[in-house]
């Protein structure tokens, strides 16, 4: 600054603007605002503006270097030192086909420019992203531990692995975590992976190096991690941002959401952590074949899918009922029993007993079932069960020959429980929970039938995902009939009954325990899978002032918070997704108001309703219970409300009414005036019409922020007699029509 | 000492509440440095003519009460600055162009961090969109650059992209 000031004194004032413009830190303070394009324009400007413009633009853009020879055309000679801040390394092939690059394996080395001068530029980095597709641990954990990467503050990961990467070589592989180089100023760390991999593999392929990764980086503030495997973040003591997204891979059924161990994860951040996001991803664009083809089946496929899971918990009751009766009846000749019961976010049920006869494991029975039907040995051909059971016509599944540990060498069962010769399956090893090879549930299930020498009976009995209250009690009622009383609990709510020195089992309470005290922003965008309930209060999360809540499958306000029973005051900013489908049951209209109940602070408010109807009935109490759901939100005072009303797949003449329900639910809203209201359509095909009771709602609501009504086809005359109506009332009132041809 | 004065590089005086420029580093450290006690001391400012320092000190008197923004790291300027400019803000810097830059060197010279932000913002806002020859012409700019340099400049702006 001194050094400036003195030039100052020698420059001829008249000339200013030169002067000024030559200051080399006001010049990078006015380039700040400039955009790329310009910023490549002042660059051209004269020697000085090229070299401070240089480092602005190393800062605002990114550098991409790729492993596919056809787009790596960059020549080195037009490589700038000061422009390699923030970069890109795109390893996979871009081409349309024809090309070499999976001989040069594309996805498998760090691109070739890249790699000759990463040398001079590692400590000037800022950022590196990674986009990738298959495998590419070997390039990277060499980087990560031969470079110091000093200024490095940023590193994102996005991969997806196909099935033409070889697995089986990390398989083979011991899962060793690297040793990196220190990343002091590595702040935030994103791992997105993209795959069908199962969450043995996919621990295999990234888990050692997102651990190595997070090991290195002593002050990181930001982890967004999606994966199916559970990081240790012990040495992210300053961590303050978490998100994770917990995605299901479809090719493993039994693959869910192990809140045991992610509990695990969120203590070692508790204290820092400020922002948390948990998510799910349950995969339901991709799910597996079987499940297409059933929901084709069906006349309406969207109507069946979303009445299966409508009614998952009955049926998931009913059917811990007939387990628990068959259980009942069948334990005393059954010696050894392990039940594992899974249910994932629509409809799915896995049961897997494992009974024991006098030469050890010498007979299984594998219940696999997606719903009752299935179990029945319904239509669903692939999946007969009883025909499987009976080791039916399909050569795969022949159960009985699995059970003898028959002809196919991989599945032998004998050897399997002796722990033989199969390195992948040795039992023993599973027992100890060695290298990850079965969740920690099951190990805990087979430990205990080690540890009983294999003469007692186990049941292994889970709630995952849907494990609320009312189940829970249903199921401790069945206990207690059986005469199974006072378990042993740990923290993380796994009961341990025992029963006539026969029967074990353990009950698992799948809850999330949150207990943060600097935690201010929480987002829970799958509430059905991660159940935190009773921890919503002000004394574990005591400085919690933004929440925000969704769900992945379509529920209602009420179902969403059923289980939350104390109120939070500090909530100042609450952000609701959820929908209102009158056919299911639906209770919103008198207990939405309980989000009032619970969360009285709440200053700023965003409500994503999804509204629809499934079926051509459609009565006016049910407008009436959208109507009251919107009245029972209009006790709180907002400085600040965002309602914003999705409209989809309804027959004729419905959306307006909805409209109307909300407008007229709204009119006592004490936040109004600082209100914004929108309706959008979504595949509208119906003409919309502008009814007097629609003008009448607006009206009584004119006292709102503003109104907007987007996505529904309009005829042009009823369209400018509304527009002149909005204007005649001075209302502010936007309304934009969807042409048919844009839809 | 609720006061002080200010002398101009032109030889005014004029008088300040203390409250009002403490947004300026460079007085706020003379005032300490020179251990002013009572209303009568002077400040003498050399690179600040009295026009200018009329203009700084309206700017002063109407942020006052803003809170204090974050200190930014040196070495690593904002990425994200505040792009809006309030009404006042964009009243208040309507003059000539040799206005602006003596505002700004004040602004630098004073450092005072939102009125050389406020400043620079401006000079972006002039510059945006034009071509290397425009913002030569507009401020007067000699090019030293040979053909040879432009092309290699040209190489290096290509490859890289938005972020």
């Amino acid at each position: 600054m001194q050094a400036e000031i003195d030039q100052m004194d020698n420059v001829d004032l008249v000339d200013n603007n030169v002067y000024v413009l030559m200051i080399p830190h006001i010049l990078e303070q006015v380039f700040s605002h400039l955009d790329l394009k310009t910023l490549k324009s002042v660059r051209l400007v004269c020697t000085h503006w090229a070299d401070v413009g240089a480092r602005v633009l190393g800062k605002k853009g990114r550098l991409t270097f790729s492993t596919s020879p056809s787009h790596n055309g960059k020549e080195l000679t037009s490589f700038n030192h000061k422009l390699a801040k923030n970069i890109t390394l795109d390893m996979y092939c871009k081409c349309w086909g024809g090309c070499k690059c999976a001989e040069l394996e594309c996805n498998r080395d760090l691109p070739p420019n890249f790699v000759i001068l990463l040398p001079e530029i590692c400590d000037k980095l800022d950022t590196v992203t990674f986009d990738a597709v298959g495998t590419f641990n070997p390039p990277l954990e060499e980087m990560w531990s031969t470079y110091q990467f000093p200024s490095l503050t940023r590193i994102s990961i996005m991969a997806s692995i196909e099935g033409q990467v070889d697995i089986y070589e990390y398989i083979k592989k011991p899962l060793e975590i690297p040793q990196f180089r220190t990343l002091q100023n590595l702040k935030v760390f994103s791992l997105i992976i993209w795959s069908n991999l199962d969450q043995y593999f996919s621990r295999a392929v990234f888990s050692s190096l997102c651990q190595g990764l997070l090991n290195a980086a002593p002050n990181l503030e930001e982890f967004n991690a999606r994966t199916n495997f559970y990081p240790d973040l012990t040495p992210c003591r300053k961590l303050k941002g978490l998100k994770f997204e917990y995605y299901k891979s479809h090719d493993l059924e039994n693959v869910h959401v192990e809140i045991c161990e992610m509990g695990r994860v969120l203590e070692n951040c508790r204290d820092s952590l400020e922002k948390l996001t948990l998510d799910y991803d349950p995969l339901l664009d991709e799910m597996p074949m079987k499940d297409k083809r059933r929901r084709q089946q069906s006349n309406s496929p969207e109507e069946q899918g979303s009445k299966k899971r409508t009614n998952l918990e009955d049926d998931l009751i009913m059917d811990v009922n007939k387990i628990m009766e068959k259980m009942d009846a069948q334990h005393k000749e059954v010696l050894t029993n392990h039940t594992n019961l899974f249910l994932d976010g629509i409809s799915k049920i896995a049961i897997i007993s494992t009974r024991r006869f006098e030469r050890g494991f010498q007979k299984s029975t594998v219940l696999s079932s997606h719903d009752p039907e299935l179990v029945r040995g319904g239509e669903e051909e692939d999946y007969k069960f009883e025909e499987w059971l009976r080791g039916g016509e399909d050569e795969d599944l022949k159960f009985e020959e699995w059970v003898r540990g028959g002809e196919d060498e991989d599945l032998k069962f004998e050897e399997w429980v002796r722990g033989g010769e199969g390195e992948d399956l040795k039992f023993e090893e599973l027992v100890r929970g060695g290298e990850g090879k079965c969740d920690i549930n099951s190990q805990k299930a087979f430990a205990a039938i080690e540890n009983l020498k294999r003469e007692k009976s186990i049941v292994f009995y889970g709630f995952p995902e849907t494990g609320t209250e009312t189940q829970i009690a249903e199921v401790e009622k069945r206990l207690q009939k059986m005469g199974l009383n006072n378990p042993i609990i740990d923290d993380y709510r796994r009961a341990l009954y025992e029963f006539q020195n026969k029967l074990l089992l353990l009950l698992y309470y799948y809850r999330v325990n949150l207990n943060f005290p600097n935690l201010t922003h929480f987002c829970l965008d799958a509430v059905d899978v991660w159940k935190i309930e009773d921890s919503l209060n002000t004394t574990d999360l005591p400085k919690l002032t933004h929440f925000s809540i969704d769900s992945c499958q379509m529920w209602g306000i009420s179902k969403m918070v059923e289980t939350y029973h104390l109120r939070h005051t500090g909530i100042t900013s609450l952000e609701v997704g959820c929908t209102h489908y009158a056919e299911f049951v639906n209770v919103d209209g008198q207990t939405a108001g309980k989000l009032v109940t619970l969360f009285p602070g709440v200053k700023e408010f965003k409500l994503k309703l999804g509204i629809g109807s499934w079926s051509d009935w459609y009565g006016p109490e049910d407008f009436l219970n959208l109507k009251e759901i919107m009245r029972s939100l209009s006790d709180w005072a907002l400085t600040s409300g965002k309602v914003e009303i999705r409209i989809k797949r309804v027959r004729k003449d419905l959306n307006e009414k909805f409209i109307i329900a909300v407008l007229e639910g709204m009119t006592e809203w004490k936040g109004l005036k600082n209100t914004s209201l929108r309706f959008y359509g979504c595949n509208v095909r119906e003409k919309f019409r502008i009814l007097d009771a629609m003008r009448a709602a607006i009206l009584a609501c004119n006292t709102i922020r503003n109104v907007a009504i987007e996505g529904f086809p309009i005829d042009d005359k009823p369209l400018e007699a509304f527009r002149e109506f909005i204007r005649e009332n001075n209302l502010s009132v936007s309304i934009t029509n969807l042409s048919l041809n844009d839809w | 000492m609720p006061f002080v004065n200010l002398e101009s590089s032109d030889g005014d005086l004029v008088k300040v509440d203390v409250d009002v420029i403490k947004c300026s580093v460079t007085i706020n450290a003379l005032i300490e440095h020179l251990g002013l006690e009572d209303d009568n001391e002077v400040v003498p400012l050399q690179n600040v003519g009295t026009e200018t320092l009329h203009k700084v000190l309206a700017w002063a008197k109407h942020h006052k009460d803003d809170l204090p923004s974050v200190d930014d790291d040196e070495d690593d300027p904002p990425r994200e600055r505040r792009t809006d400019i309030t009404t006042w803000d964009a009243n208040f810097i309507k003059m000539e162009q040799i206005q602006l830059f003596d505002l700004i060197l004040a602004a630098n010279y004073l450092d005072i961090s939102g009125l050389l932000d406020l400043g620079c913002k401006i000079v972006a806002d002039m510059i945006k969109g034009k071509t290397a020859d425009e913002i030569r012409t507009m401020f007067n700019i000699v090019n030293d650059l040979t053909p040879q340099e432009q092309e290699q400049i040209r190489k290096e702006n290509e490859w890289c992209e938005e972020k």
